[in-house]
């Protein structure tokens, strides 16, 4: 090797593309080799880490399956002393360092979001003796986003509520993810005052967020604690307006009709269309006259909802305004109009029927078109 | 009574085995779809509890095999996620007799299976 780069070398006419052409030589020689003993280094200590797991794992399955298993026998709020030596065992054991102790906890996790009764109780114990919750909590003030992310839904799935204060300094978190996981986690874990956050939170709820949030007011999970929506609707953050309309029409929150008429007036086009939305879905005839009063003022996209939800609401006063809108020379008002006045009950089907006798050919075809069952 | 679970998470399934057995049941584990058919194939249970995401053939396939099968008889309960009503409610046109929603308790399920086992013993 060292013959052939001397001939070279005596050969070369430039020797200075001969020498950095060694030297770029070496230098890959030396990037390849340090790359291959990095390879080498990282798949030994993974497979080392995944053994050490797969071990640890092993030893606190028979561990874990047996405490869960004395715990179907007993009275969780007391646990015998079987248990308590057990969790002894674990404290003394097997907590000595980090990784013991993430795996522990992970297992722990694992298994609580399986189980719920009794076994579910003991598991709590069991994570709270060890201290593992601190670990979470600890976790909530250090590291990435995504560390206190995973912490944040630990601590839910373990009922830690004495993280909420510590959650709740994450509200307004630059990272979204991690402003949500903390709103769903004041959810869970506040479920008697489950929206109390709304009060505090300064950035804004994305649509995302929203659809997260309303589905845990799900019957499924929270119902009976929902708030009166109303009460945030005054709020600085135009999304928590959006968000609370849309749950005052969801949960047909007719309380709050006076501050939403007050609110047509409100400055921002989405709290305004999200509002005429709310009216309609509430069906309270007291908002029919604000919402026809706003129509000539409202753009495009608002003068379609308040005809939707005039629509919705069905009193004589919107069906007769809307029979009139049916004229509109904007096509696509006249129709929304038409399509309410199917919506809006008898009155309005029987004049859509009515007038079709004797409209003109543009007219017929929008009617026509309204009635189609098949396009409702 | 033999029952055989089919559950991926080895944590869980060693927690319902313990339960079971302390029932007076039999009790076999497979961790995954394919060893699930294999095992239901090979062997005759009284009746099969199975997770619905599981490696390699998901539980619906176990519970339509199961169904379509001479073992049409055994009958199977399905342990699912929250929130996956849909697949519930194929599980139930795929002939499934019992479901549970994760997180559940143990006892629920020992209890499920007494009256499943008690109802197809009577039939």
């Amino acid at each position: 090797m060292i013959e052939f780069l001397k001939n070279l070398y005596a050969n070369s006419g430039d020797q200075e593309l001969f020498l950095f052409t060694v030297v770029l030589i070496i230098l890959f020689l030396f990037i390849a080799i340090t790359l291959f003993f990095s390879i080498f280094y990282f798949r030994i200590r993974a497979d080392y880490l995944a053994k050490k797991t797969e071990k640890q794992k092993k030893k606190y399955e028979l561990l874990l399956t047996t405490i869960a298993f004395e715990a179907e026998d007993e009275n969780p709020n007391e646990p015998s002393d079987k248990i308590a030596r057990m969790i002894n065992h674990f404290q003394k054991n097997y907590l000595s360092n980090d990784f013991n102790r993430k795996i522990l906890a992970e297992q722990i996790i694992g298994l609580k979001l399986s189980f719920t009764g009794k076994v579910g109780l003991v598991l709590k114990q069991l994570y709270v003796a060890c201290k593992l919750d601190q670990d979470d909590i600890k976790r909530l003030y250090k590291g990435n986003w995504h560390t206190k992310a995973l912490s944040i839904r630990n601590l839910v799935a373990m009922e830690i509520r004495e993280a909420v204060p510590h959650i709740r300094k994450l509200l307004n978190h630059p990272i979204e993810v991690l402003r949500l996981e903390s709103q769903v986690a004041m959810l869970r874990l506040e479920p008697e005052r489950p929206f109390e956050f709304l009060s505090v939170i300064e950035t804004p709820i994305s649509e995302w967020q929203q659809l997260s949030l309303s589905f845990y007011l799900d019957p499924e999970h929270n119902s009976e604690n929902v708030p009166q929506f109303e009460r945030w609707l005054h709020s600085n953050n135009e999304s928590v307006i959006i968000f609370c309309a849309k749950m005052i029409g969801l949960y047909k929150q007719s309380k709050a009709i006076p501050t939403l008429i007050n609110l047509l007036k409100h400055p921002s086009e989405e709290v305004r269309l999200q509002v005429i939305k709310c009216l309609g879905l509430l069906e309270n005839d007291d908002a029919c006259q604000h919402l026809i009063a706003k129509y000539s003022s409202e753009n495009h996209k608002s003068k379609i909802q308040i005809l939707n939800s005039l629509g919705r609401i069905g009193s004589d006063e919107a069906v007769d305004f809307l029979s009139w809108e049916i004229s509109n020379k904007t096509q696509p008002l006249a129709l929304a109009a038409a399509k309410a006045l199917n919506i809006s009950g008898f009155k309005g089907y029987e004049y859509l029927h009515e007038t079709l006798k004797t409209a003109d050919d543009e007219l017929s075809l929008i009617i026509n078109h309204a009635l189609d069952e098949r396009l409702a | 009574m033999k029952i055989l679970i089919v559950e991926d998470d080895v944590l869980m399934a060693k927690t319902l085995e313990f339960r079971l057995k302390k029932d007076g049941f039999q009790v076999f584990h497979a961790a995954d779809g394919r060893e699930a058919l294999k095992l239901i194939t090979e062997n005759e249970y009284d009746l099969v509890v199975s997770d619905i995401m599981l490696p390699f053939n998901s539980g619906l396939e176990i519970l339509n095999y199961l169904k379509t099968s001479k073992r049409a008889n055994t009958p199977i309960i399905m342990l699912s996620s929250f929130g996956a009503e849909n697949i519930i409610l194929e599980a139930f046109n795929l002939g499934a007799d019992d479901y549970l929603t994760k997180p559940f308790s143990p006892i629920e399920l020992s209890l499920r299976v007494k009256r499943l086992l008690k109802k197809f013993s009577n039939n």
